[in-house]
């Protein structure tokens, strides 16, 4: 019921309204006329420079561009599907060659190793060798002891 | 008012009570008919939201005048184009108008009237008797009291074929004018709802991320709970 009368008492608004609605209408299409005719002079123009009047704004190729980059950075790699002998087998390959060659590694001491030997470094290993040798004797005879 | 009320007769009564009640009908009627137009404007307004909808989701929209000046430029294009279809219709109907008035006038010599009655659109339609419609007096007042005499009935009059294309026609251009016209109007309308909804400063309306329940205790149910109104800390207090 409450909504009946809204309607009718939005009826009665209209009813008295409708002079002026019409002539904001009226005043409105004057102008839109107007507008079209503006409008039509421009189009003009713009066609003798091969344009169209309806040709996208630059704001739109700007937002039309972003949207197709924010696409193609969500879109996945896609990957064809294993197949084959070796299908889901894991391959390690290993290479000597270095996978980034300008990366810098840092300074590691293995690589400071002094490969030079000197007469220092041989009497050394002779005094390490006689060592080695006489423990070896001396079990050798320990065995034979023990037979 | 109650004397004249008094006065009455009972025909009189049932008379007032059924005009009364024809008024009613009438104002439920222009209320509906209101209703259906703001209806129909408001579909149309929302031709702009599809047409700015690209810009403002991209963020390169900035500000209102921005939004504004952007909206209007598409508002005016988009109406430059439907009302040129009809201009262009108008084009069409007007060279077939003159083709026939030519016709008509210097082939055939016949007096040419696309809206009348005789050799017009017209005759393929009813036609009253409006000037001399019957009337009653009620109240001092001189009311039609019945419908009109029918001066024509509909009959396919062969000089009127040009007047049976052309008068469509032009009344297609007339109603097609009339919504491309409330169609502009409701978007230019609807530009600046939206530039006012969009750029306030009001945050009523605003959806913004809430981040007030990553400091909160959490319940023993799961369930968030601040830190003002935790259990522990209202027992003590």
């Amino acid at each position: 019921m409450g909504k009946f009368f809204k309607k009718v008492g939005v009826g009665f608004l209209v009813v008295v309204l409708l002079p002026f609605i019409a002539a904001a209408y009226i005043l409105f299409a004057v102008y839109a006329v107007l507008k079209f005719i503006i409008l039509w002079f421009i189009a003009l123009s713009k066609f003798f420079i091969g344009e169209k009047i309806t040709d996208p704004l630059d704001i739109d190729r700007k937002a039309a561009n972003l949207f197709e980059q924010e696409h193609e950075n969500k879109k996945a790699p896609v990957t064809a599907p294993e197949s084959g002998k070796f299908a889901g087998a894991t391959i390690n390959i290993y290479s000597n060659k270095e996978i980034d060659e300008d990366f810098k590694r840092p300074p590691s001491h293995f690589e400071n190793i002094n490969n030079t030997i000197d007469a220092k470094d041989i009497k050394e290993i002779e005094q390490y060798e006689t060592r080695l040798l006489d423990s070896k004797n001396e079990h050798v005879v320990n065995e034979v002891e023990d037979d | 008012m109650i004397n004249i009320l008094l006065k009455l007769s009972e025909t009189d009564k049932r008379l007032i009570l059924a005009i009364f009640l024809i008024v009613i009908l009438l104002f439920l009627i222009v209320g509906l008919i209101y209703d259906s137009f703001a209806h129909i404007m408001d579909k149309q307004g929302k031709k702009i939201d599809a047409l700015m909808s690209l810009p403002i989701a991209s963020g390169l929209i900035m500000g209102r005048k921005q939004f504004k000046k952007i909206a209007h430029y598409k508002n005016d294009v988009q109406f430059y184009k439907t009302f040129s279809r009809i201009i262009a219709l108008l084009a069409v109907a007007g060279v077939l108008h003159l083709i026939y008035f030519l016709v008509m006038e210097y082939v055939f010599i016949i007096p040419l009237n696309i809206w009348g009655t005789e050799n017009g659109f017209a005759t393929i339609l009813y036609t009253f008797d409006w000037a001399n419609i019957p009337t009653a007096s009620f109240f001092g007042l001189t009311l039609p009291n019945d419908w009109p005499a029918i001066i024509n009935r509909p009959h396919f009059v062969l000089e009127a074929i040009g007047s049976y294309v052309v008068v469509p026609l032009y009344v297609i251009c007339m109603f097609g004018g009339f919504m491309t016209i409330l169609a502009y109007l409701s978007r230019t309308i609807r530009i600046y709802k939206l530039a006012n909804l969009l750029f306030s400063s009001d945050l009523t309306n605003k959806r913004i991320h809430d981040f007030s329940a990553l400091e909160q205790n959490k319940n023993v149910s799961g369930i968030n709970v601040p830190q003002d109104v935790a259990p522990s800390q209202s027992k003590n207090n």
